[in-house]
């Protein structure tokens, strides 16, 4: 039994991981077909899982609605829009548009409530963005200053009448030769200091993930199988 | 006359579709050489040929066929003004010299018709396994006002290689970092080793004794992507050092999870926690549920919950994407304490702006050892960080090479401006 719950999967953890990386560096066929084949096999694995994520849906919201707990009534909408996507599904034959260009009532349930509803949860981000500056933008130190100053010259210089005022209102081209418009600035802001705070997290992050690899590859962290040794 | 004239016609449309007829009138391209590129999969060709006086009027094309006669087909073009040796993108150890002498050109297929047919392997019918790659006829086009150019047809077989040499920086670094690594895992078995404070991470047990002192829950949430991502790896490793201390103070802990893999996962690490506490009966399975794989759906569920319960605190491991400022403003809204570890760098800005305690990029990953505070697992760690202090150091290094590199070749034709050294391309538009 310990060798089921411990000792194989760690054994397949080390020969898989292993296989993974030295995948990278072999370019032959037969490595990307071994890639391709480890790839499917955890498709299948995900397909299957599915249904795990299925059942949790359907006791958390069953049990809602047997208990009558709060908001009991979203639950049963839940087990409502299922229904009737599975229905309209089957009614379409799984097609979104038939052969002859005209839209499916799974097709039709698809686009005029999931996709709205979609990008209305992605426009309220414009608002919560707003909301996250302000918050962001009060100089209360010298760090949070030299934010403020940053933003503001990046907001300022997308936009394009701040650059026709700093072009043709002021007249500035180039500094001793060399042009310096307010697009430069922009540029050169998120080129530079932008571009190496990024990537010194990049690093960390690489250095991080080859060592969490590592840990598990080799067996050193197994908390991921459930727990402590 | 008439019979004369469509013979000739006929003839010249012949002779133009086997695109055979060698026109004299541009210049012999000199050094025409075909090889495999080296340390691939056995489906790139290398064509390298001398730059010509008259390359500024001239395009150049490799033509591929699957026997000497033909039919040929295009596998690539440029014009010869364009794709020297310098520009083949391979590492220093590999390819030709490097010069704007030589035209170099890399082939990985050839356009049939509308189709784009990549170099490869021939698959076995009976096994569907691959076999060598078929024997290939290539060769080199001019054409320019003056005419027309070719080169003899050459056959060459691409091999595939068992190492590819151009990842054998990475792949050197790798070794060592591993090496290191192993070798403070050991040196951590003997002897304590300082690990620096992380306050996002020191902020758990404040978080966790809040959510006890006020009743309400804790919301731990896994990130967006599934079990292949090793940072979801991570945020599952922080979940079992969490939830051994939910379990302690007997406090409540909701996981709602986008992957029915991630749940599994979480649930069973969640039982184990909850067991090495010694609080086994406390455990209940629902709190790991899954609530759809749709992004948005995920978070207007989450942020619905979060606004309903009031959590006491809320922790966002993992990757993120654009839900990332909707999860965490939302967070914000209902007062909770708020600490988030992710690696998605984009998101980073929205986590330090929302939330009280951000884990930055690698912290992530150093959590579990962090919480956990086991010298084996502290050990790898102080490896990562040597492993940093490398790349640190050949930064430092290579940008102040590069750096007199470029002030010397600037240098060499005084007087020199600073605007000249290309620091300053940016200002100049390139």
């Amino acid at each position: 039994m310990v060798f089921l719950k411990r000792q194989l999967p760690l054994l397949i953890c080390f020969i898989i991981g292993t296989i993974s990386a030295v995948q990278y560096y072999v370019p032959t066929h037969l490595s990307s077909d071994v890639a391709e084949g480890l790839s499917n096999w955890y498709i299948i694995v995900a397909m299957f899982a599915s249904l795990l994520g299925f059942v949790s849906v359907g006791m958390v919201h069953s049990k809602k609605i047997q208990r009558k707990e709060p908001g009991w009534a979203y639950s049963a909408l839940v087990f409502l829009g299922i229904a009737l996507m599975v229905v309209l599904g089957f009614w379409s034959g799984g097609k979104e548009t038939y052969d002859d260009g005209r839209i499916s009532p799974f097709g039709w349930l698809y686009n005029a409530t999931l996709v709205p509803l979609q990008s209305t949860m992605f426009a309220i981000l414009g608002f919560y963005v707003a909301s996250a500056a302000f918050r962001s933008f009060r100089a209360k130190s010298f760090d949070a200053g030299v934010l403020l100053v940053t933003a503001l010259i990046v907001l300022l210089g997308n936009v394009p009448f701040t650059n026709y005022i700093w072009a043709t209102g002021l007249g500035i081209h180039d500094i001793a030769g060399v042009k310096f418009e307010m697009t430069d600035i922009v540029g050169w802001l998120i080129g530079t200091p932008n571009a190496a705070a990024r990537r010194g997290v990049t690093f960390g992050v690489a250095l991080g993930a080859i060592a969490t690899s590592l840990k598990i590859i080799f067996g050193i962290e197994r908390a991921y199988l459930g727990g402590g040794d | 006359m008439k019979r004369f004239l469509w013979l000739t016609i006929l003839a010249a449309g012949t002779a133009s579709a086997q695109e055979t007829a060698p026109p004299r009138s541009l210049p012999a391209v000199e050094g025409v050489l075909f090889e495999d590129v080296p340390a691939d999969n056995g489906a790139g060709v290398q064509a390298t040929w001398k730059k010509m006086p008259n390359d500024a009027e001239v395009t150049y094309k490799v033509l591929v066929a699957l026997s000497e006669k033909g039919p040929w087909f295009e596998g690539g073009s440029t014009p010869g003004t364009e794709s020297f040796t310098q520009d083949d993108g391979l590492p220093f150890w590999m390819g030709p010299p490097r010069n704007r002498e030589t035209h170099y050109l890399a082939i990985d297929g050839y356009q049939d018709g509308e189709n784009r047919v990549t170099l490869q392997p021939a698959e076995d019918p009976k096994k569907k396994t691959r076999k060598d790659t078929p024997d290939y006829w290539f060769k080199l086009v001019a054409e320019g006002p003056g005419g027309r150019w070719e080169s003899p047809a050459t056959k060459l077989r691409p091999e595939w290689n068992f190492f590819n040499w151009a990842r054998l920086n990475v792949f050197i670094y790798m070794i060592s970092f591993a090496g290191i690594i192993l070798f403070f895992i050991r040196v951590a078995r003997g002897r304590q080793l300082f690990i620096r404070r992380i306050a996002g991470l020191d902020a758990v047990d404040e978080a966790v004794g809040r959510a006890t002192e006020m009743g309400k829950p804790i919301f731990y949430l896994t990130g967006r992507n599934g079990m292949t991502d090793v940072s979801t790896v991570a945020a599952t490793l922080i979940l079992g050092e969490i939830a051994k201390k939910v379990a302690t103070y007997d406090t409540t802990i909701k996981v709602p999870h986008t992957d029915p893999i991630v749940m599994a996962v979480c649930q069973e690490i969640t039982r184990e926690s909850y067991i090495a506490a010694g609080r086994p009966d406390s455990f209940k399975p629902e709190s790991n549920f899954f609530v759809t794989d749709d992004q948005f759906g995920y978070t207007a569920a989450v942020d619905g919950m979060m606004v309903r319960e009031k959590p006491a605190a809320c922790f966002y491991m993992g990757y993120y994407y654009a839900e990332a400022l909707l999860l965490a403003e939302t967070g914000a809204s209902t007062g909770a304490i708020q600490v988030a570890g992710t690696d998605a760098d984009h998101q980073l800005p929205f986590f330090v702006t929302a939330c009280d305690y951000t884990l930055i990029g690698e912290e992530l990953y150093a959590a579990g050892a962090y919480l956990s505070k086991e010298p084996v697992l502290v050990g790898t760690l102080r490896g990562q960080d040597v492993g940093k202090a490398v790349v640190l150091a050949a930064l430092l290094i290579l940008t102040a090479v590069a750096t007199i590199g470029q002030w010397i070749s600037v240098g060499g034709k005084k007087p020199w401006k600073w605007s000249e050294l290309s620091v300053f391309d940016f200002l100049k538009g390139s």
